[in-house]
């Protein structure tokens, strides 16, 4: 069940425009490595984890992230608030602009639109924690190249806080992990 | 396992630049986010160390300092959670407050 508490996680306190940031940090949004692939990979794997360890830390997670998207979302939409045609185009975000104005779309830096195709749930513990290893690890390099390309402060804090929480996510997925191997038998 | 992912060292949420004239409004918000921050990571720590009692113990005491600065919010501001709503018949109440993509 879920329940929605109207806050953000952290605050989210964007001062400048800049619709050129925002579709990069759109990527986080709906990119391949994004909080919504985050999310709804744990959350789908979830199912088929083995005991309720597994399932407990998957479903946290998942929800984590999607409280993770929201800020992502949040962040955009600051960036863009307001912003109508012209800026888009100055900022040679036209081609997002005809289709989407200044709304939040799920689709990543370069246009192309989320799939389901950027995640797997396959019921072998084994093999799905080690794909969400590899998910923490693609969007951790994915904010540090966030902060590669961003010189906004605020976004910048905001940035920083989650790739420390991908960090604390691949950790706790290592733990399940070992706890799971040690349990095979040979 | 490395200190630095033990939740017994607390992370931080960064510094709000907001400028709400009510300080108590973004005070307490902070509150709410910090001690539900600290809940949440030591949640996750639990799931994976379900014997260390000392967290256990830290946990509880995040989410009590949770539950009274959200009461506290929520008397004072408006309803975080739809179960806080509607405690007033004269008007509906839930759409109040600040919405995402806005924050306090």
């Amino acid at each position: 069940m879920f329940i929605f508490e109207k806050r953000t996680q952290i605050p989210v306190n964007i001062r400048n425009r800049n619709p050129k940031l925002a579709g990069i940090i759109l990527s986080q949004y709906g990119g391949p490595d994004g909080e919504l692939a985050a999310s709804l990979r744990y959350l789908s794997q979830r199912f088929t984890m083995p005991d309720n360890m597994g399932k407990a830390l998957l479903t946290d997670i998942g929800t984590e992230e999607l409280a993770h998207l929201e800020i992502i979302g949040s962040v955009v939409g600051q960036l863009t608030d307001g912003e109508g045609a012209k800026s888009f185009d100055r900022y040679g975000k036209g081609d997002y602009y005809v289709d989407h104005s200044n709304a939040v779309y799920p689709a990543n830096a370069a246009g192309v639109p989320f799939t389901a195709s950027y995640i797997q749930a396959k019921a072998d513990p084994i093999a799905d924690i080690m794909e969400n290893l590899a998910a923490e690890q693609k969007a951790r390099a994915t904010y540090d190249n966030i902060l590669r390309l961003s010189d906004d402060p605020d976004v910048n804090e905001v940035m920083k806080f989650l790739r420390e929480r991908e960090i604390i996510h691949f950790q706790r997925f290592g733990e399940l992990l070992d706890c799971y191997q040690s349990k095979i038998k040979c | 396992m490395v200190n630095n992912m033990n939740p017994h060292r607390q992370q931080t949420i960064p510094k709000n630049s907001n400028s709400d004239n009510s300080a108590s409004k973004t005070d307490l918000m902070r509150a709410i986010m910090e001690a539900d921050f600290f809940a949440q990571d030591l949640k996750l720590y639990l799931n994976t160390h379900p014997d260390d009692k000392r967290a256990i113990e830290m946990y509880r005491e995040a989410c009590k300092q949770y539950k009274a600065c959200k009461a506290a919010f929520e008397d004072c501001f408006w309803p975080l959670t739809a179960c806080s709503a509607g405690q007033n018949d004269d008007c509906w109440d839930w759409p109040e407050g600040v919405w995402p993509p806005k924050s306090l």
